[in-house]
């Protein structure tokens, strides 16, 4: 029997039970958000140059303007080809051969690591847990600890910032800011904002009161480490004071302390680079999830790895609870598996994960709902978990309970798409919705979905 | 070097050889050129280290195993070395381009050895030679083994160390942080952090009251401490700030700040929990005036003088504090404050929870009326209007210091008022930090 089961009368009840959750209060004063193309900025990419007529421009200069744009490689390759290269055959020989040398290097590099093969864009949309992260109209959101102001990274590479109290949205944006993979709110702060991105992490400082739209760039701060990048994802510890950023392409996972521009690689042998960190709850552990199989649970009071390892493939999504469950879902597999008292807390240990909520591919009335998991979220409470599924488009959410040392997991509602074209990105909760839990989803077509839940006693 | 080269066997190790040519001894100028490049290595490091650098001991955000902090390293300090040294090298090569043949002549002099190889003042004879390989050679290794050493020195001296709450014997937590000029100091803070962050057994011990009594002697304890320190750095803020502001008006000088809050209200060894702390205070201000002595009276006119003549144009230009470097020093030293801040904030947030005595309830406003205290100067220290430019600071550290400080605080403060904003009301606050928790409430502050 499938857990789905208990979704069908829900389902059947489930646009009434939408509508009825769209007038609630709670939810009135929440940003209205929707991102559509026109709101963009003017972005110079790949895409648009072909607008732009050929111009026939003399060999040295095609060269130079080529080294300044791409870099020293793809200078050299333009100067090997023979088609454009014309003009002097020497150097097209001299080039051709310094290629085929470098590629021999990069090939026995690759051998050797082959997490580095791809490059920047590639390995962020390979990890990202935002549905076709590449052309998605809003990359990743978060919700700021304390008040009720979202973040929202949008396809232009910008930041932008919607907050209840106020009517203008702030848009952080800034030249190194690009293929922004996650942000993260600082605690324990108003303004502090770190932004993942392909160079490194940017942190901004935007100042609440201020009336700017657009902050400039000496509110950032950018920082960077060779070898570290792109950086897949960003997260402050829930103390504040530091920062774990993660890049796909690297096997250390870096802690930073921020206003020292100080960074601590965390390193341990086996295991690609780490996709993302999760820090617990009460900051007393960190989920390290690898491109491999392996994943760590670091402890960081001595700053000890525990390792683990993934049955299937590499683990996909992961979130911490209260009293340190952490739920993991592995990629391509419909399981989600909940990991108790890692380490030696009460002197036995799990030796396992325990598999605690199984979503296989169910057909409930027209759609199919369930299969592989993309995305995981569970609201700040513990009492609601949240689905997203690679090839369903419709967002499941559950209730959890945690009794006698037991998680129990019960079907709660549904969120559905408004039309067949859209699918969800990207899901995020509000961290200080009181009535209950609030789950915001972005979906494909740039809208931005409020969908409160209200505790009643039910469950 | 002549230690490194005697490892390696090579005929550099002596200065003197037999010549192939003639009977008698001749001069191995290759020796020669290592045992003085030797000799300058030392003094480039000696120089670079220690006359124009500063000495920085840098903690780390977080503190690994010593095996893993030492691999992490060591690729660091190999490569580093290997770089770092390539430049004395030149600057030494040069120099014996030039001036090679001044010791020469004095060693060969000496000796009374002969020349028979070419000399290695001519550039060419110095490349082909190949003994600028060794040379470089050896002072990387010179250069890998004293930041070897230097790592070393500083991972096991910036790992933590778990002092005790109570104890007769050992240091005890509040007995380091009093130590505020040495580096147990340090350690204390560190540890001050630490505990409040993580250790909750620690914690517990400093909400309990003693034994027999019931007065809360470890918090009370440990918070003085904690006061002082940031009280401390404060006064000194306050004293920068002061003088920046004044700056050109001499009648204003008088630095000492009256709105630094209550002195000594709890600094009474222990506080009686139904006693009126006011009470103490009188005592000890009846106290203070008796001990107003002739000594005294003469220091402060002696004070008084020197301050007048440092406070004439030139001779302030000459001898008088600068400003900035002060203010330097000041953000160097900051660490400890930072911890302080920080840990403080911590073990406050915690007590909500945690104390089951309600030892901490009561000196809440002190803590929040001293950390608003000091973000206030520290604020007043990075507006540019304020501040004259003379006093903006150019050190990249120093900026980045100062930025830890008010970051720190400012978490400290949200950390208190976050944890307490339900019952914040219900605190007695001043009026003046009831406004300034304002904005931290409503999580408009920066």
């Amino acid at each position: 029997m499938s857990i789905f089961d208990g979704f069908q009368d829900l389902y059947e009840n489930h646009n009434q039970s939408l509508t009825r959750n769209d007038r609630n209060d709670s939810i009135k004063k929440h940003p209205v958000i929707n991102v559509t193309r026109d709101l963009h900025h003017h972005k110079i990419s790949d895409e648009n140059v072909s607008m732009y007529i050929n111009v026939e421009d003399s060999f040295l200069k095609k060269i130079s303007s080529v080294w300044y744009n791409q870099g020293f490689m793809e200078a050299l390759s333009i100067a090997a080809d023979t088609r454009i290269n014309r003009e002097s055959k020497l150097l097209a020989i001299t080039a051709s051969y310094a290629l085929k040398v470098t590629s021999i290097f990069s090939t026995f590099r690759y051998f050797l690591q082959p997490h580095l093969k791809d490059i920047g864009p590639k390995i962020v949309s390979k990890y990202s847990r935002t549905r076709n992260w590449s052309f998605a109209p809003v990359k990743c959101m978060t919700w700021h600890p304390y008040t009720t102001k979202i973040a929202i990274a949008t396809a232009d590479d910008a930041v932008r910032i919607y907050c209840s109290d106020v009517t203008f949205v702030s848009t952080l944006k800034c030249k190194a800011q690009t293929h922004v993979s996650s942000v993260s709110w600082r605690p324990y702060s108003a303004s502090e904002i770190a932004v993942g991105c392909e160079q490194g992490v940017i942190v901004w400082t935007v100042d609440p009161n201020s009336m700017f739209t657009k902050p400039s760039s000496s509110n950032a701060v950018v920082l960077k480490r060779s070898g570290h990048s792109p950086v897949t994802d960003v997260s402050w510890s829930p103390n504040g004071d530091l920062l774990v950023s993660c890049c796909g392409a690297d096997t250390s996972m870096l802690v930073w302390d921020v206003s020292m521009e100080v960074a601590v690689p965390l390193r341990r042998v086996a295991g690609g680079g780490i996709v993302f960190a999760r820090w617990s709850l009460d900051a007393s552990k960190i989920f390290a999830a690898t491109s491999s199989l392996i994943f760590r649970v670091w402890d960081t009071i001595t700053w000890t790895p525990e390792r683990w390892c993934a049955q299937g493939c590499r683990v996909v999504a992961a979130c911490w609870g209260p009293k340190d469950i952490v739920l993991f879902a592995a990629k391509g597999e419909p399981i989600v598996y909940a990991l108790r008292n890692t380490g030696l807390l009460n002197g036995a240990k799990d030796s396992k994960a325990q598999p605690v909520l199984d979503v296989t591919k169910v057909q409930l009335s027209e759609q199919c709902i369930g299969g592989p998991i993309l995305d995981m979220c569970w609201d700040p409470t513990g009492k609601y978990l949240a689905l997203m599924f690679e090839e369903s488009y419709i967002i499941a959410v559950f209730c959890t309970t945690y009794m006698m040392m037991q998680l129990n997991v019960f079907p709660c509602c549904l969120v559905q798409p408004q039309d067949d074209c859209e699918m969800p990105s990207t899901m995020a909760f509000q961290q200080n919705f009181t009535d209950g839990a609030c789950l915001t989803i972005a979906w494909s077509t740039g809208r931005v979905q409020h969908f409160p839940i209200i505790n009643n006693d039910e469950y | 070097m002549s230690l490194y080269s005697s490892l390696a066997k090579s005929d550099y190790n002596m200065l003197k050889k037999n010549c192939k040519n003639s009977d008698g001894l001749c001069l191995n100028e290759q020796s020669l050129f290592l045992q003085l490049g030797g000799m300058w290595m030392g003094l480039y490091y000696f120089l670079g280290a220690h006359i124009f650098g500063r000495k920085i001991l840098t903690f780390p955000p977080i503190y690994q195993e010593k095996f893993q902090q030492m691999k992490l390293i060591i690729g660091n300090v190999v490569s580093m070395g290997f770089q770092n040294s390539i430049k004395p090298v030149m600057y030494y090569c040069l120099f014996y381009w030039f001036w090679g043949n001044k010791p020469r002549f004095v060693v060969s002099d000496v000796y009374s050895l002969y020349l028979e190889d070419p000399p290695l003042d001519n550039i060419i004879n110095l490349i082909s030679s190949g003994i600028w390989i060794g040379l470089w050679f050896y002072s990387s290794l010179f250069f890998i083994s004293i930041y070897t050493m230097r790592a070393v020195f500083n991972i096991v001296l910036t790992e933590p160390m778990k002092f005790p709450i109570e104890s007769d014997k050992t240091l005890t937590l509040y007995g380091a942080l009093l130590q505020r000029a040495q580096f147990s100091g340090y350690l204390g803070a560190q540890d001050l952090k630490i505990l409040a962050v993580t250790d909750q057994t620690r914690r517990s011990q400093i909400f309990t009251l003693s034994q027999p009594g019931g007065h809360p002697r470890n918090w009370t304890t440990l918070l003085e401490n904690c006061l002082i320190i940031i009280r401390e750095f404060n006064k000194e803020l306050e004293l920068i700030n002061g003088e920046a502001n004044g700056h050109g008006d001499f009648s204003n000088q008088k630095p000492l700040n009256p709105s630094l809050s209550p002195p000594t209200v709890y600094y009474g060894s222990l506080r009686n929990m139904a006693q009126s702390p006011r009470s103490f205070d009188i005592k000890n201000h009846y106290k203070k005036e008796n001990e107003d002595t002739l000594a005294t009276a003469i220091k402060v006119e002696f004070n008084n003088a020197i301050q007048k003549i440092c406070q004439k144009p030139g001779i302030h230009y000459f001898f008088g504090e600068l400003t900035d470097i002060k203010l330097k020093f000041l953000l160097m030293q900051a660490q400890p404050v930072i911890w302080t801040c920080e840990g403080l904030a911590h073990i406050v947030a915690a007590s909500l929870t945690e104390d089951k005595y309600g030892v901490v309830q009561n000196d809440l406003p002190v803590v929040l009326s001293s950390l608003i205290n000091l973000k206030n100067n520290l604020d007043k220290l990075s507006k540019p209007g304020l501040v004259p430019r003379k006093y903006l600071l150019n050190d990249n550290l120093a900026i980045r210091m100062r930025r830890a400080v008010l970051s720190a605080v400012k978490q400290s403060i949200y950390k208190i008022v976050m944890t307490f904003s339900k019952y914040i009301h219900d605190i007695p606050l001043d009026h003046e930090v009831q406004i300034a928790i304002q904005p931290f409430l409503a999580c408009k502050e920066i």
